[in-house]
């Protein structure tokens, strides 16, 4: 590999990683995305300059033009709320390239005296024909394989409308751990023989297809962009094992680097809709959807650690908080301000509600928050915030109870029914700060904190601050 | 290159790639998912080192499909991650003032 590859190379692995940093960042997501733009274009044109390639050009040229057309028409004949539909179709494009690279590995490591030995790939780990290489080839194609057939009946699936239950065939589980083994047993077989078998190349190819597109079929429509999340990851691992076959560093750094995002963005997004990894994949396994997985999400109050609490806030245009008198309890009215003011400092607007008896004793809030030295034009009444509350991002409910309970709204007779109430729940967000899991002062449970638009965090009014500061401060 | 510099890349990069994506607002999680689509692209690369190396029909005609692929996934992954980021932008500056720099007038008639 000539040296001003292996520059171009590490720079454009460089900006790869940068423009993802940046994807990141809702500030710094445009820039991000150019970046790596620049990176894989900044890559590819160095690809050109490795001995050998100069003579295919025009072939190369024309295969690149003809991906990219249909890469295009693809973004531009799909509507904004299908996209993940899309990147579902062109994961499935970079699954199958990851793979199809990997077949050629395979077959030309095959070829004794095969051009691929000196020159373009005298940097690879392992010779091109001996067992590592193969080996290498072998676990590279399986992943791309897989998640070019998942992400293609993904694809095929998220088109339906209304395809909310799942296609499933009987024996599922038995035919798909089945399918499982004999890829695995095809694939050692490859992986050990030097030289790959034709016939036993393409039945391994065509069960990892048929074990990828398998997987997707028996997961609840509603979770297939995890699933997606997870074939990209996929893909991403395949990338970098055929890099590690052919020594190219750039496409084991970004391989991994795709690898490991999208394995942690599969689980935050899983994690987003309340759903465990496992209880998303189960089925894809043929175990039966249990009555307690399906009635638990309403049962338990769905949780919010800090970082994710920070993190919602930071990002909000509006924030209402609602405190109570936990907030008044723990004496955390000088963390609130505290909190008000880093959040100012990001452009978030955030008003505090005051519920004529909040913190039990009329008035008490007022003082607290003024001797906090909270702007008196923070403060909100109950109707005015009642107002605003569907349009603010975020209700912070810190250490309040029964004036944030919508039971109160209701007819039906109940110690709270008629008091006025802050409507929390009509936030598109309510992030609530209580200590336990007891009820309020009116021994009524809080249907509020059970709301599917409701997320939890315990612990004490000011511990939990604290927390949320640090958490806010220690974003960029 | 040996397996353990290889090791060594593996390692240091998933644990970049597991960092970077440590905070992020879900709003960002389909953008997101859209930039990671994009950047393996990259195996275009790779594809277009097997296309020229391989001998033989069978090789050489998965190094020329692999190239097609791997160019549809740049493009198309470009094209979308630049229309999410274009929307989510729309979305941020359409209400209240961004108080990050100048707006991106190209986007004509997003802010109010």
């Amino acid at each position: 590999m000539s040296a001003a590859t292996a520059v171009a190379w590490l720079v454009a692995a460089g900006l790869l990683v940068a423009g993802l940093r940046g994807m990141g960042s809702p500030r710094r997501a445009r820039a991000g995305s150019r970046l790596a733009a620049l990176g894989l274009l900044l890559a590819t044109g160095a690809t050109f300059g490795l001995p050998g390639v100069g003579e295919d050009v025009v072939a190369v040229l024309v295969a690149m033009a003809l991906g990219g057309v249909a890469g295009a028409f693809a973004v531009r004949a799909t509507e904004t709320v299908r996209t993940p539909r899309l990147i579902a179709l062109l994961n499935a494009f970079g699954g199958g390239a990851a793979a199809c690279v990997g077949v050629a590995i395979l077959l030309a490591g095959s070829r004794a005296g095969a051009p691929l030995a000196d020159g373009v790939l005298g940097a690879a780990v392992a010779a091109p024909g001996s067992r590592p290489h193969a080996a290498l080839a072998v676990a590279a194609i399986l992943p791309g394989a897989v998640a070019c057939a998942g992400s293609l009946s993904c694809y095929v699936r998220l088109g339906r409308d209304g395809d909310a239950v799942s296609p499933g065939f009987a024996n599922r589980q038995t035919a798909y751990l089945s399918i499982g083994a004999l890829v695995l047993l095809l694939g050692l077989v490859l992986g050990a023989s030097a030289a790959a078998h034709p016939l036993v190349l393409v039945l391994f190819v065509a069960l990892s297809l048929a074990f990828g597109a398998l997987m997707c079929l028996p997961i609840a429509a509603a979770d297939l962009p995890v699933l997606v999340s997870m074939f990209n990851a996929a893909t991403g691992l395949s990338v970098a094992l055929d890099g590690i076959a052919l020594g190219v560093p750039i496409m084991i750094v970004s391989g991994m680097l795709v690898c490991a995002a999208g394995t942690l963005l599969t689980r935050l997004m899983a994690h987003g809709r309340n759903r465990r990894l496992g209880d998303i994949m189960y089925p894809g396994l043929g175990v039966e959807t249990s009555e307690d997985g399906a009635r638990a999400p309403h049962e338990r109050a769905n949780r919010i650690d800090a970082t994710e609490a920070a993190i919602s806030l930071a990002w909000a245009e509006r924030v209402l908080v609602v405190p109570g008198y936990g907030l008044a309890l723990a004496q955390a009215q000088h963390k609130l301000r505290e909190l008000m003011q880093l959040l100012d400092e990001r452009g978030v607007r955030a008003d505090i509600v005051l519920h004529p008896v909040a913190g039990r004793m009329p008035g008490h809030m007022n003082v607290l928050l003024a001797e906090a030295g909270v702007p008196y034009d923070r403060l909100m009444d109950l109707e005015d915030a009642n107002e605003a509350m569907p349009d603010v991002d975020v209700a912070l409910v810190i250490g309040a109870d029964d004036i944030v309970n919508p039971l109160a709204r209701e007819e039906r007779e109940n110690a709270l029914r008629g008091l006025a109430i802050v409507d929390a729940d009509r936030a598109p967000l309510a992030i609530v700060l209580k200590r336990g899991e007891q009820p309020g002062h009116s021994g009524l449970d809080n249907p509020l904190f059970f709301a599917p638009g409701t997320r939890v965090m315990l612990g004490d009014a000011l511990g939990s601050l604290q927390e949320l500061i640090l958490e806010v401060k220690a974003l960029d | 290159m040996t397996l353990v510099d290889a090791a060594y890349l593996l390692g240091l990069a998933g644990t970049a790639g597991y960092v970077l994506v440590g905070r992020v607002p879900s709003v960002l999680h389909v953008p997101l998912l859209s930039g990671a689509n994009f950047v393996h692209a990259v195996v275009l690369v790779g594809a277009i080192v097997v296309f020229a190396a391989a001998e033989g029909a069978v090789a050489r005609a998965a190094g020329f499909v692999a190239i097609a692929l791997a160019s549809a996934n740049a493009v198309g992954g470009l094209l979308l991650t630049e229309r999410l980021f274009t929307l989510f932008e729309r979305a941020r500056t359409g209400r209240g003032p961004s108080r990050e720099g100048p707006e991106d007038g190209s986007d004509g008639g997003a802010h109010r």
